[in-house]
């Protein structure tokens, strides 16, 4: 089979998923009707209100935003990461987790990435006229 | 996800522990291949669909492995399962995240149940400090630079 055709395919496959995890969506946690009655949490959620005890929280990532209710006042543009039972469309939190360095893998990615390319670079060069990196 | 530092120096650490000497940095490159998840960010402003969540599963790894390993100077059976190995490493090592249970679907669409072990938030730097430390004792050592004499 032909290189290019081999990529092409590949691709093709790739978007076929792709398209099916629109369809059948992978990460569904932020509609809670769907754990009605059972244990489910949410990692990395910031808090945008709060009113007594219910808390209207978002993933940091953005998305719809959803009703948590803590026995325990948060404050508002904090991050936290929950765990409770789904009553009526709402979470009732048990346990919650605050982060104070939500972002703290990407600063410490931000190092990795230059060791990555370094890595790389020594090994291996990008051929413009194949498309293909070779070796050095 | 744990950061990039934790995954190279993992993937590091299993390519000597496999004994893997040539296309090391394919095994490298597979490990932080999943996070390739993180493009969605410069599509969001677009929608809120991220076209690239599949390749942070099982199966979106083993196709985006097999598409980039065509790019690479190197027998495609050989740059494939090593790219394939690090991606598996980066799974795992998230699969160890998630102290509260159910956060990955990995073996979507096959097996839509969560896989995670959890019992390290992602925010924690230790897993980072440990790898990296463990990585450059390994680098040292292999380089001549630390010597463990055998008992007389």
């Amino acid at each position: 089979m032909g290189l290019w055709l081999k990529r092409f395919t590949i691709l093709v496959f790739i978007s076929f998923l792709s398209y099916c995890s629109y369809l059948f969506p992978i990460f569904e946690n932020w509609d809670l009707s769907k754990y009605e009655g059972e244990g489910h949490s949410l990692y990395f959620v910031k808090v945008l209100d709060n009113r007594g005890l219910n808390h209207v929280v978002r993933s940091i990532y953005g998305g719809d935003s959803v009703v948590v209710v803590l026995d325990v006042e948060l404050k508002i543009g904090s991050v936290v990461s929950l765990y409770g039972e789904v009553k009526d469309g709402r979470l009732i939190v048990e346990k919650y987790h605050a982060h104070e360095h939500p972002w703290m893998p990407y600063y410490l990615s931000s190092f990795g990435f230059p060791i990555l390319i370094f890595i790389l670079n020594r090994k291996w060069r990008f051929d413009f006229q194949s498309i293909c990196f070779r070796r050095r | 996800m744990p950061d990039w530092i934790t995954h190279v120096s993992v993937a590091f650490l299993i390519t000597l522990a496999l004994g893997i000497k040539e296309n090391r940095s394919l095994v490298i490159l597979g490990s932080v291949l999943p996070d390739a998840v993180k493009f969605s960010f410069f599509l969001s402003f677009l929608s809120s669909f991220n076209p690239f969540v599949v390749f942070h599963t099982a199966l979106g790894t083993l196709l985006f492995a097999a598409l980039l390993s065509t790019f690479f100077d190197t027998a495609w059976r050989r740059g494939f399962s090593l790219i394939l190995l690090g991606s598996a490493s980066h799974l795992l090592l998230d699969s160890l995240h998630g102290p509260y249970g159910d956060y990955y679907w990995f073996l979507w669409p096959l097996w839509t149940g969560y896989t995670n072990f959890g019992f390290v938030w992602h925010d924690s730097y230790l897993p980072a400090l440990f790898s990296s430390s463990a990585a450059l004792a390994a680098l040292l050592y292999k380089k001549g630079y630390i010597f463990i004499r055998p008992r007389k």
